[in-house]
């Protein structure tokens, strides 16, 4: 399935001979004239990047920039700036405001395909990198558990041991606690959810809290 | 042709599609006096920020059909929104304007891609 591209541009011709474009070299547009229901959009036809008009009614580019970026970062959904003017602080504000590329109109074909795939590649790399960073702590994750749960079966098994030959009662105390650590940490595998946190990944942090 | 339209560029950006070319110029043709008319009416409003918006939409839209001196008009009516200046000479250049978008939409709709 090709990927699928929100054009967010107001002027009919150009909407239209970007939509054509796109379809051109082998992705599925999907074409809006404003940027008021954005967000809605992204979500609702899974959009996987974004080229948006900077001069719009209402809500300008900048300003749908502005939204894009407090819910997506710029490898989850790339949004390269479409714009008739070449104007160098333009081309800084997008840049600044998170905008993964620019390109002016009339945008031409090879260079436009070529920009896109370049941002989707990037997004791709991106998610293999977080796939694998999940790897990564899920086996430290598992590596940590079987510590934490071996060491109290340990001292259970010997509490249980010692009962057996000597009758000692107060080590019935120390194998009830050993049992109860090992159940708080089945029940915390239980809880622990293994989602992705951008924030943690971006600090390179490998470890669960126990 | 009355307007400056540079035909091997439009062709390569059409890539020949004959089919796309007309459909775009229809697009074209179906909006360009509305936005004149707006043009006039933010001029009369002041409104200098939708002044720019639409002579900015205007430039865009022309420039998919690389008739350069219409683009240029385009563009100095965008310039002067944007500078907040629109001084009462922006009355005829707007219908200068709209007269070159006539012979553009004129011109465009006797071309055939497939020919060129």
């Amino acid at each position: 399935m090709s990927a699928r591209i929100l054009i967010v541009e107001d002027d009919k011709v150009n909407n239209q001979m970007l939509s054509s474009l796109i379809q051109k070299i082998g992705f599925t547009p999907v074409s809006i004239f404003d940027a008021h229901h954005i967000l809605e959009e992204i979500q609702k036809n899974n959009i996987e990047l974004i080229l948006l008009d900077i001069i719009m009614p209402e809500v300008d580019g900048y300003e749908a920039l502005k939204l894009i970026r407090e819910k997506y970062d710029s490898f989850e959904l790339p949004v390269i700036m479409i714009s008739a003017n070449n104007d160098s602080l333009d081309i800084v504000k997008a840049l600044e405001l998170g905008a993964s590329d620019y390109i002016v109109k009339p945008a031409e074909k090879g260079i436009l395909k070529a920009r896109i795939e370049t941002q989707l590649k990037l997004r791709e790399f991106h998610k293999l990198a977080l796939d694998k960073k999940e790897i990564d702590s899920i086996k430290t994750m598992i590596a940590t558990y079987n510590h934490e749960i071996n060491n109290p079966l340990a001292i259970a098994v010997g509490c249980l041991s010692v009962y057996r030959k000597k009758e000692d009662k107060s080590k019935l105390d120390e194998l009830e606690s050993a049992l109860k650590r090992i159940t708080e940490i089945v029940k915390k595998i239980q809880n622990i959810s293994v989602k992705r946190e951008k924030e943690n990944y971006s600090k390179d942090t490998k470890t669960f809290k126990l | 042709m009355k307007t400056s339209i540079d035909l091997e560029k439009l062709a390569d950006h059409f890539d020949r599609d004959n089919e796309l070319f007309q459909e775009l110029v229809k697009t074209f043709c179906d909006i360009y006096q509305e936005q004149i008319k707006e043009l006039k009416k933010f001029k009369q409003e002041s409104n200098f920020k939708e002044f720019e918006r639409i002579a900015h939409s205007i430039k865009g839209g022309v420039s998919n059909f690389f008739a350069e001196d219409v683009r240029e008009q385009a563009f100095e009516l965008e310039k002067m929104g944007k500078s907040n200046q629109l001084p009462d000479s922006v009355d005829s250049m707007i219908d200068g304007l709209s007269g070159r978008l006539d012979e553009l939409a004129s011109d465009l709709n006797q071309i055939d891609l497939s020919k060129i």
